[in-house]
């Protein structure tokens, strides 16, 4: 803190207060990113101690994404494992003027997560063995897993907000990892209207969550 | 054009786009500041929606992880030149000095070229609008193309409409380096292009040359067809436009003497590619 307080300031993400959502003791965006900025930038320096506990306080974000795109235990924690080399190598090219570390992790994580799982798809033509009743149970479990989140009010208000076609063309490309073409495919809309589902669905949550600017 | 690269942000954002359409959209990102921030913002927005899922891994990975970077090194910073304003023309990244277009300049006309009213080889800054809009009607194959030119920056009209015909080709060739190269030909253009990202020089005094022919059956030329093309050096980036392609069913080069040759010495022959 101190010297590089007000440089981190200028750099992150600046976050909406809401009036209701501070049930928990939970430290804001705003501190949280201020911690994993400064344990990255050791990381950049060699400091395995300072990796650890970025680690720690990231791991179940980051493999919740590949566990969910990926679905096979093993690949998540290969991907897992990737990624967070990948961030020890690259630490130092972290640029807080695009994002906070959590959301430069995530989507790291992400792409991994979902150019495996369409490696693998070419082979098994995942889109013929996934047949709509298993979609509606990628939505299910999806927004079954609000219910046990509750602390999280912010993003249960902002999914809440969405309309159900935003939701699912949201939730089957990020959670389910399918292009636009197969989410188009699979709610059997043009791909115009899917594009512009998911943005407006991404638009809703940023504007609910306050990760705008 | 860019209307349609712009409706791709929200997609993007969540990994949507397939590769050739991602490579599409991060070639238009640098050039637009209101998809970068919306992609900024996107990412903090599926971060947290990311906390739906959140899901300790297993405790064993922790050591496996934290063993596996004690082998590798961190990276140092990128010294980074200053990024590109909207709209502003950006060099390949690999290309660390001005993008030398020695060949037109330098080279005297050959008398080849002055009998032949073909556009000589140039060497362009690769094509960045050209990707786009090649990728919007060619899907696949502008990921060829755009491997095969790196990174692009902007191309004459012409170009762009070459790579954006309808019945657009790539042919990929193996260069004797190992590296490669393809010819981009339009039939209803009667246009083709090689591009290469990398060409060694040819010996002192020395050029390539490009070659149409036609084959017969067994896949030889036939004799009288073997029309000789462009004379063109070395380099990086390489691009060499020609026209005529009527009753061509390949294209070769050889390393010719730098003024070009009436017929194929046969010296080096490569690239030979039947269309």
């Amino acid at each position: 803190m101190g010297a590089g307080e007000e440089e981190r300031h200028d750099n992150v993400l600046p976050m909406r207060s809401p009036a209701s959502a501070g049930e928990g003791e939970a430290p804001s965006r705003t501190e949280r990113n201020e911690r994993l900025v400064e344990l990255l930038r050791r990381s950049a320096r060699g400091h395995e101690d300072a990796f650890a506990e970025l680690y720690d306080l990231t791991s179940a974000r980051v493999h919740g994404i590949t566990v969910r795109v990926l679905r096979s235990p093993d690949h998540a924690a290969e991907v897992t494992q990737e990624v967070y080399v990948e961030v020890w190598r690259t630490a130092a090219r972290y640029d807080p003027a695009r994002g906070s570390v959590l959301a430069w992790m995530c989507t790291m994580a992400h792409r991994r997560a979902v150019d495996r799982v369409r490696s693998v798809q070419s082979s098994h033509q995942r889109e013929h063995d996934y047949g709509v009743a298993d979609q509606r149970r990628e939505v299910d479990t999806v927004w079954g897993g609000v219910e046990q989140h509750l602390e999280e009010a912010q993003v249960r208000r902002g999914l809440e907000s969405l309309t159900e076609i935003q939701r699912e063309a949201l939730t089957l490309a990020f959670f389910g990892g399918y292009t636009h073409r197969e989410v188009a495919g699979l709610l059997r809309l043009p791909l115009g209207t899917v594009k512009t589902r998911i943005r407006d669905g991404l638009i809703g949550l940023r504007d609910a969550l306050g990760v705008g600017t | 054009m860019s209307h349609d690269v712009h409706a791709d942000v929200g997609a993007y954002a969540v990994g949507a786009l397939n590769a050739s359409a991602r490579e599409v959209f991060e070639a238009h990102l640098p050039h637009c500041p209101q998809c970068t921030r919306e992609v900024t913002e996107f990412a903090e927005t599926t971060a947290e929606l990311a906390r739906l899922t959140e899901t300790p891994p297993p405790p064993e990975l922790r050591a496996a992880v934290l063993g596996a970077v004690r082998s590798v090194r961190p990276l140092p910073p990128e010294t980074e030149p200053a990024p590109a304003t909207p709209g502003e023309v950006t060099a390949p990244r690999w290309t660390a000095g001005p993008v030398d277009e020695p060949s037109e300049a330098e080279a005297p006309e050959d008398e080849l070229a002055a009998r032949r009213p073909r556009r000589r080889g140039r060497l362009l800054p690769a094509l960045v609008a050209a990707a786009v809009v090649v990728a919007l009607t060619l899907g696949g194959w502008a990921a060829v193309l755009r491997q095969q030119l790196d990174e692009a920056a902007v191309v004459a009209a012409e170009e762009s409409e070459l790579l954006a015909a309808p019945d657009l080709r790539v042919v990929t060739i193996e260069l004797p380096d190992g590296g490669r190269a393809s010819y981009a030909l339009s039939r209803e253009q009667d246009r083709v292009m090689l591009a290469a990202p990398t060409l060694p020089d040819p010996p002192e005094g020395r050029a390539y040359q490009l070659w149409t022919m036609q084959l017969d059956e067994a896949g030889e030329p036939v004799a009288g067809t073997v029309e000789p093309h462009d004379v063109f050096a070395g380099g990086r980036d390489i691009r060499v436009f020609f026209d005529g392609l009527r009753g061509t069913d390949a294209f070769a080069i050889t390393v010719e003497d730098e003024t070009g040759a009436t017929t194929p010495t046969m010296s080096t022959i490569f690239g030979i590619a039947p269309v």
